[in-house]
């Protein structure tokens, strides 16, 4: 029997730890390829899938992101973009079409230089986070190209696959 | 296919115009002939080593190779720093090769790796042995 909205059973949290371990696992499989990652996908899924528990699998996938590549500047872009990104999955849960899911994740790939670009501000200002997200934005084309196929093509199966199986635990 | 989508579709497909030609009209031009530069290396013991350079290369990186000032490797967004002047500073000890332009500043990090860092006469670049 599932818990509040918040709380969690054990199997969720056995569940949600070994979701968050193979995010962060899928990542490191496809490290060779710039900017080509499946966590923006498995963030969404979460999302639709989890509801507000969504952040216990993205905290384990970050946690594990943080462990093992050290501490950094980045640490402070990942506090808050797979956030947002949770988010407007979860706003947009009703939508069922895989286009739409493409290009939100395409949409966040295209912005993820800019949402980071919202620490540097703070870091060096606004000049130094705008000279970084505009040499960034090649890689910014790429990770858009990446999550916009990724998603078309994966989305839909993988929440259908994954909502089957939480409803049966 | 819904209205909205296809707006979506149309929006996300502009944006992508927009930036890659904000990226290209924005990019340095490269300047070939001789140049002359100045590399400011600040070690951890305080010490602080210039070196001049009369280069026709384009890229920093490519300069700093040759002369063999840094050691490192290729990374995802380029040349990842690990050694500077003999003196190695890798992430995981918690000590990393800050590279700046002109000052020691942080709106003056250095918003590429030093593999894309384009190089012009009178240029001065400093790395700075910085704990995070």
């Amino acid at each position: 029997m599932k818990n509040s909205k918040v709380g969690i059973t054990v199997r969720e949290i056995a569940l949600f730890g070994v979701l968050g371990a193979l995010t962060f696992a899928a990542k490191l499989v496809m490290g060779w390829l710039p900017n080509i990652e499946p966590a923006s996908l498995m963030v969404m899924l979460f999302a639709v899938t989890f509801g507000k528990k969504c952040i216990y699998p993205i905290a384990v996938y970050i946690a594990m992101e943080f462990l093992v590549y050290g501490f950094g500047i980045w640490n402070v872009y990942y506090l808050y973009v797979w956030a947002i990104l949770a988010l407007a999955s979860y706003l947009l849960r009703q939508q069922r079409s895989p286009l739409s899911w493409a290009l939100l994740s395409g949409g966040f790939g295209l912005m993820f230089g800019a949402l980071c670009a919202i620490a540097d501000v703070f870091i060096g200002g606004v000049g130094y986070a705008a000279s970084k997200w505009v040499t960034g934005i090649p890689f910014d084309l790429l990770h858009c190209g990446g999550n916009f196929v990724i998603a078309l093509l994966l989305f839909k199966p993988l929440r259908e696959l994954m909502e089957k199986l939480y409803q049966r635990i | 296919m819904s209205k909205k989508t296809i707006l979506a579709l149309i929006a996300l497909i502009l944006v992508v115009g927009v930036m890659a030609a904000v990226f290209v009209l924005t990019r340095p031009d490269t300047q070939k002939g001789a140049k002359e530069i100045v590399v400011v290396v600040n070690h951890a013991d305080g010490s602080s080593v210039p070196f001049v350079y009369h280069t026709d290369e384009e890229y920093l990186g490519a300069l700093l190779l040759s002369e063999k000032l840094i050691e490192g490797y290729e990374g995802q967004f380029g040349f990842v720093i690990e050694k500077v002047d003999g003196e190695a500073a890798t992430w995981d000890n918690g000590v990393w090769w800050a590279f700046y332009l002109n000052e020691v500043k942080p709106e003056n990090l250095a918003v590429v790796a030093v593999s894309e860092q384009v190089i012009k006469d009178g240029d001065l670049f400093i790395f700075n042995y910085e704990k995070f």
